[in-house]
């Protein structure tokens, strides 16, 4: 357990690691929708065709649990999937653990989660990700298109949210041992949204838009 | 609601070797089924780099983005048909196609080139209904469609949708009917029609039409009493209108649509507009 | 189909020039015709989900039918009748197609119609495949097939008995 808890492999971690995790995160990311985005362009038929007001009017029904009729035939999946996903995004942003970071890095802070808000809600991240496990492994339709990368990203997801909160409540690990894998898990996962199908993050709403289009150009919706 | 199945006709079955949950009868095609064995690696990969070679955002986007969740399943007629059969699922039709292709690049045996055509010209009828259900909303159908075009390429269709598509080629309609034929038929429905409507008329060619009804072409050939119903609406209704019989250009089923013979479709489009042009039509009426 | 975007003509699809008629009264039901029995009505995903003409097919059916039943799901969300594709000439693979479209049987049975109006070719080939598959009693039946049906024929247009 020594490295694990060394002082080196946390300042590590802590300094040269997140500088480069969140420079290749944005910066990946920015060259993911310019690279799309200028394909796109060359596709002549693509980029004039998307229409705006029904792109907003779709993601609007998908970004709100039940408002489309797939949400609906699955309710179980739907409120996972939000949970999960909300979690995912707030969660990290209005932690009080990661604004402090932010503040003793560079001074900036924000409105922050009540701790008990934030616990719970990391526990819904934890179940909603064993759900998609059980899933991949019980669901022989999903079962069927599932590939390992699949299983990796949840586990991403996974290992990030359940080494935080263990590291918080100092279970398990040595509190520095637990943080530096958490720091570690998170880092990872910031550097593979650009590169794997978690792009689905930005894709999502390109696509989206695409088939709104498509389906106002022919006087339906999609949802 | 349960239906009872009458008993399979088909007692062999095919077993795909590279998807071994993928189990059907085994069904004959000559169009499948010969048109393999001339296939050669170098055919395949040709095919492969016109269809699939030029990375564009659409097939960038829709194969990069799906993160395998399996929610288009819901929407497939042949998955709920078949109790839920994991291979008959959208995103399924998908890996087994496409994704598979794109894998190896190209370069694929004989074997899994009937696999795919299998696939996607006889297990998914291009209905949209699965991009209504994907949360992404996934044009899946684009993608069946492109690997539609690649088994084209290849020859690999299945033998009454390749033999359609030659007398579309040849004739500009579906079922081999020539210019004549099709105006004696019209003409023959004319005159059978008058002893139940009036003065009932089936006019040929005639400008400055409000509407110009153009057929499936099954309609003459197998099913002319359309001709009869259409043309007593129309006059019941007291509508200007007009069939159009030069050109060759009369059908509209436009079905090279659905093996992606890009160059045949654009020559009955244009035929259809064309004659529509020529006579100012108002509208166009198309049977489908 | 580029290139063709500015179109000196509408383009339709029968029912919606039907429905045209309908509306602006060129065309009226003889009430007395309509029909009786329940029917339901086959959305065909072209002209459905791409032409977004469900309203307007639904307004021929309730002027010319008494008893209208909807299948579930509806509109754009209905079922294909697995002849779309080009599916429909696949002789070969009739059973096949059939056993692939349990659902659409079960929804109109769910309806009980003993009429499934099918405004496309295709959908009638693809119904009545699956129909004979499945030993299924119901009739098919087009739109024009409908009109003709019910149409009120006005006294001159009669042809004379004899
Ligand atoms: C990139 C560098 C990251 C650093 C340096 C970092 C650091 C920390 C620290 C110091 C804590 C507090 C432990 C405690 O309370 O004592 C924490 C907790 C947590 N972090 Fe991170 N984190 C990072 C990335 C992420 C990411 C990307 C996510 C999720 C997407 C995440 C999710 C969480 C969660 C869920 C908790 C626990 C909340 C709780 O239940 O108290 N972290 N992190
Ligand atoms: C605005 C941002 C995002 C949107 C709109 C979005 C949307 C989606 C959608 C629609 C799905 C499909 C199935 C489902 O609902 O579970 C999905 C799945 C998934 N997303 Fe996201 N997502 C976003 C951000 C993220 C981020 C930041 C991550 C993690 C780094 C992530 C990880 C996942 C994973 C692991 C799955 C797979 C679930 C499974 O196994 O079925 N997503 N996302
Ligand atoms: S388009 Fe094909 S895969 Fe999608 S729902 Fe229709 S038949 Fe199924
Ligand atoms: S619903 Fe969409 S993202 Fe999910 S498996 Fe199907 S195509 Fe992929």
């Amino acid at each position: 357990m020594g490295f694990l808890e060394s002082v080196a492999l946390y300042s590590f971690l802590r300094g040269p690691m997140v500088w480069l995790a969140f420079i290749i995160f944005i910066f990946g990311s920015i060259y993911r929708i310019y690279t799309l985005i200028n394909l796109a362009k060359k596709e002549k038929v693509v980029l004039p065709f998307i229409n705006i007001k029904a792109a907003i009017k779709s993601y609007l029904h998908w970004l709100i649990p039940f408002a489309s009729r797939n949400w609906r035939l699955k309710p179980y999946f739907t409120i996972f999937t939000f949970l999960f996903h909300t979690g995912l995004i707030f969660v990290p942003i209005f932690l009080y653990a990661h604004n402090a970071l932010w503040y003793e890095s560079w001074g900036i802070s924000w409105w922050t989660l009540p701790e008990i808000v934030a616990d719970v809600w990391t526990i819904f991240v934890i179940i909603g990700c064993i759900f998609f496990i059980g899933r991949r492994i019980f669901d022989p339709t999903v079962r069927f298109v599932t590939n390992y990368a699949d299983f990796i990203f949840v586990f991403i997801c996974l290992f990030t949210f359940l080494t935080g909160f263990l590291a918080h409540y100092q279970w398990v690990l040595p509190y520095k041992a637990m943080l530096n894998l958490h720091i570690l898990f998170g880092e990872i996962m910031l550097i593979a949204i650009p590169f794997t199908r978690l792009t689905h993050m930005y894709y999502f709403f390109f696509t989206r838009a695409w088939m709104a289009s498509q389906a106002a150009s022919w006087k339906t919706k999609d949802w | 609601m349960a239906v009872k199945p009458q008993v399979l006709e088909e007692k062999e079955v095919y077993i795909s070797p590279y998807f071994p949950e993928y189990v059907r009868p085994k069904i004959e095609d000559p169009g499948l089924d010969e048109t393999i064995k001339r296939l050669t690696p170098e055919k395949i990969e040709k095919a492969y780099q016109a269809v699939f070679g030029k990375e564009t955002a659409r097939i960038k986007a829709i194969i990069e983005t799906c993160i395998h969740c399996g929610l288009c399943a819901e929407a497939c007629q042949w998955y709920l048909s078949n109790d839920r059969d994991p291979t008959y699922s959208p995103v399924a039709k998908v890996k087994m196609s496409a994704w598979e292709l794109i894998k190896r690049k190209g370069k694929v045996e004989p074997g899994l080139v009937y696999h795919i055509a299998r696939v996607v010209f006889t297990e998914c009828n291009i209905c949209h209904r699965c991009s209504l259900y994907c949360p992404f909303g996934l044009d899946i159908t684009f993608i069946i469609g492109l690997v539609r075009r690649f088994c084209f390429l290849l020859g690999v269709v299945p033998q009454r949708m390749f033999e359609m598509n030659q007398a579309f080629m040849a004739t500009l309609n579906q079922v081999w009917i020539s210019q004549s034929d099709y105006i004696d038929t019209l003409m023959w429905r004319e005159e059978e029609g008058m002893y139940e409507l009036k003065n009932l008329r089936v006019p040929l060619n005639k400008e400055g039409v409000e509407v110009i009804w153009y057929p499936l072409a099954a309609e003459p050939k197998a099913g002319v009493y359309h001709i009869d119903r259409i043309a007593k609406i129309f006059q019941v209704a007291g509508v200007n209108w007009a069939m159009v019989t030069i050109n060759d250009a009369w059908d509209s089923s436009n079905m090279p649509m659905f093996t992606r013979d890009f160059f045949t479709m654009q020559r009955i489009v244009k035929g259809l507009y064309e004659n529509a042009a020529k006579f100012r039509a108002k509208k166009l009426v198309l049977t489908e | 189909m580029l290139g063709y975007k500015e179109l000196p003509f509408e383009i339709m699809h029968p029912g919606e020039f039907y429905y045209e008629l309908l509306v602006s009264g060129r065309l009226k039901i003889d009430p007395a015709k309509k029909i009786k029995e329940p029917v339901t009505l086959q959305d065909p995903c072209n002209i459905i989900r791409r032409a977004g003409a469900a309203e307007k097919f639904r307004y021929i059916v309730r002027q010319t039918c008494e008893n209208f039943i909807e299948m579930y799901p509806n509109r754009e969300h209905n079922f294909c009748c697995n002849a779309g594709g080009g599916l429909a000439v696949l002789a070969q693979w009739l059973s096949h197609k059939a056993r692939g479209n349990r659902v659409k049987v079960e929804q109109i049975m769910a309806t009980g119609a003993k009429i499934v109006i099918t405004p496309c070719h295709n959908c009638n080939t693809g119904l009545k495949d699956i129909i004979g598959y499945w030993k299924f009693p119901v009739k098919l039946m087009f739109l024009d097939e409908l009109l003709v049906n019910t149409m009120h024929i006005p006294e001159e247009l009669l042809p004379e008995e004899g």
